[in-house]
């Protein structure tokens, strides 16, 4: 079965919105980390 | 064409604010060798997760996911590929607290195999352990010589060099503690990166339709779902990185280096998910490369994704793609360094009465070697894929043999041992470069899925069998007995350890 053009910009896009989704979690629990460390160092 | 002076002055000050940074960052904060290799209980799910993202993913996912896409069976290979990826940082999330647990006190691989299996098994983990991750290292560099040459013409010797000294610079000083907080901010860096370098290519080359007609016009059978033969290559590349991974060293230092088992399972998971989408978005570049007819000679395939960049897009868009390779590279590198070093630096104690300080000396002198020998290989443009399917067979026959002395008092190093080496050995016979030294005609015809499949079903199904036949049983205690914290003289049964 031929992936079908539908098929390939779903997974492109869809792919694209994962590697979106983890840079938004990665921004949040490092922001978060920094967070806590000034809090315990303060 | 973006030229030589613009292109590696751009580089050398992103490196050089990298190496301020991972230099200040670590200032103050390496006292003993223990900070300078494991960083041991001290680092939260972002970081953690951030620093397993940004080593796992090397300049290779520019090269080898595509390169699958364009020979190995389109984009099922490609799926493959991810697949053996998310596994590889999967598993850890199941064996990481499995090795905390066990061993809490300790650094490496090969020192759970020492303390398990004895100095055979310890040896041979020992010898492919650091040939997968030296081998891994000089492809990075290999790799990112060749696409900085295709883009913008710098010689590869200036590539390697730029690269090597600036990472030696921040790794060398603040060892693990430097890469992590370094591959922190490139992970937030390379993550946005490549969602511009895919949305600007794919909008210049017309949408995500505009390039799935050009491959369905060129190459369909780089679309199939399922085709047999991008199966086959999905089979045993899982197999190849799940074996090589579980033997990458940086992994294990991870292990230790998270806060608590609740941080290291999360971070590990997250991980894998992350994977899968930038194996597959820089996988397709492959097929799309074929389609647009630019894969012309089988070498070609290796560099599908920058052959595509370089015809599409203009120039300040290609620079980005050159500066998101070299962060990839660098990532990876500075992980590889420090864990190369401290494989070394943790059994050095065995051989050697040395201070903390001495260790930690040691442990920079390994990094400045493992870093001069990664730039000398690097520069010189060797083809490493023989020498990394090589070590990634190794590992393959290797990996679950070891790993089983984790969940079973029955495994024992006599057992293993043949167990792997009979795994080697079912492998070498099907692993098609051996054919060419070997005098194996008369065996059925070579496959690498043959090859590594037949390695890690022969070796666990041994080890299996060996255990149950040897009817000897380890206490599994023993192992937090037996491996202690640099610089701790004592062991449990009061004696010396170094």
């Amino acid at each position: 079965m031929t992936l079908s053009a539908l098929g390939f910009a779903v997974l492109v896009w869809g792919s694209l919105a994962l590697v979106g989704v983890v840079f938004a979690y990665e921004l949040l629990a490092v922001w978060n980390e920094r967070k806590a460390a000034r809090n315990r160092s303060s | 064409m973006v030229t030589t002076p613009t292109l590696l002055g751009l580089l050398v000050v992103v490196l050089l604010a990298f190496a301020a940074f991972g230099a200040w960052y670590a200032r103050g904060r390496i006292e003993t060798v223990e900070d300078y290799i494991t960083a041991r209980n001290s680092t939260g799910g972002g970081t953690l997760t951030a620093t397993i993202v940004a080593s796992s993913m090397g300049a290779w996912i520019l090269f080898s996911p595509a390169e699958a896409g364009a020979a190995f069976g389109g984009i099922t290979a490609v799926a493959g590929y991810a697949a053996g990826s998310a596994l590889a940082l999967g598993a850890f999330a199941f064996v990481g607290p499995r090795i905390r647990t066990l061993l809490p006190e300790g650094h490496s691989l090969t020192e759970y195999a020492y303390a398990r299996y004895g100095p055979i098994m310890y040896g041979y983990v020992l010898l492919v352990s650091v040939a997968y991750m030296f081998v891994f290292l000089a492809a990075e560099f290999t790799g990112i010589a060749s696409a900085l040459s295709l883009v913008a013409g710098v010689p590869g010797w200036q590539t390697a060099a730029v690269v090597g000294v600036t990472v030696l610079a921040y790794t060398g000083y603040g060892g693990l503690r430097a890469s992590m907080v370094t591959d922190t901010v490139q992970t937030v860096l390379i993550l946005p990166l490549l969602i511009v370098s895919v949305v600007v290519t794919l909008l210049a080359l017309g949408g995500t339709d505009a390039a799935h007609a050009a491959v369905v016009e060129s190459a369909p059978e780089l679309l199939a779902v399922g085709s047999p033969s991008g199966l086959e290559f999905g089979a045993y590349v899982v197999v190849a990185i799940v074996g090589a991974e579980m033997l990458n060293q940086a992994w294990w230092q991870r292990v230790y280096a998270a806060s608590d088992e609740e941080t290291l399972r999360r971070s590990f998971l997250v991980a894998a998910v992350a994977v899968v989408p930038m194996v597959f978005l820089a996988g397709i570049f492959g097929p799309v490369a074929v389609g647009l007819g630019l894969v012309e000679a089988p070498a070609d395939a290796s560099v599908a994704f920058f052959l595509v960049v370089t015809e599409v897009l203009p120039d300040p868009a290609v620079v980005a793609v050159a500066v998101l390779a070299v962060l990839l590279v660098v990532s990876s590198a500075d992980t590889l360094f420090n864990a190369i070093a401290s494989v070394v630096t943790v059994d050095l104690p065995r051989v050697a009465d040395l201070s903390d300080d001495g260790l930690t000396t040691a442990a920079r002198t390994v990094t400045v070697v493992v870093a001069a020998a990664a730039t000398v290989v690097g520069a010189q443009g060797y083809s490493v894929l023989t020498l990394f399917l090589l070590a990634d067979l190794l590992a393959a026959a290797t990996f679950l043999p070891l790993l089983y002395g984790l969940y079973s008092p029955r495994a024992w190093s006599g057992g293993v041992t043949a167990a792997s080496a009979a795994g080697l050995l079912v492998g070498l016979a099907f692993f098609p470069p051996a054919r060419g030294v070997l005098p194996l005609s008369a065996l059925p015809a070579a496959s690498y899925f043959v090859s590594f499949v037949g390695a890690a079903a022969v070796s666990t199904g041994l080890a299996v069998l060996t255990a149950r036949l040897g009817n000897r049983r380890y206490d599994l205690d023993r192992l937090d007995r037996d491996v202690r914290r640099l610089g701790d003289d004592t062991v449990a049964d009061g004696g010396e350890r170094r």
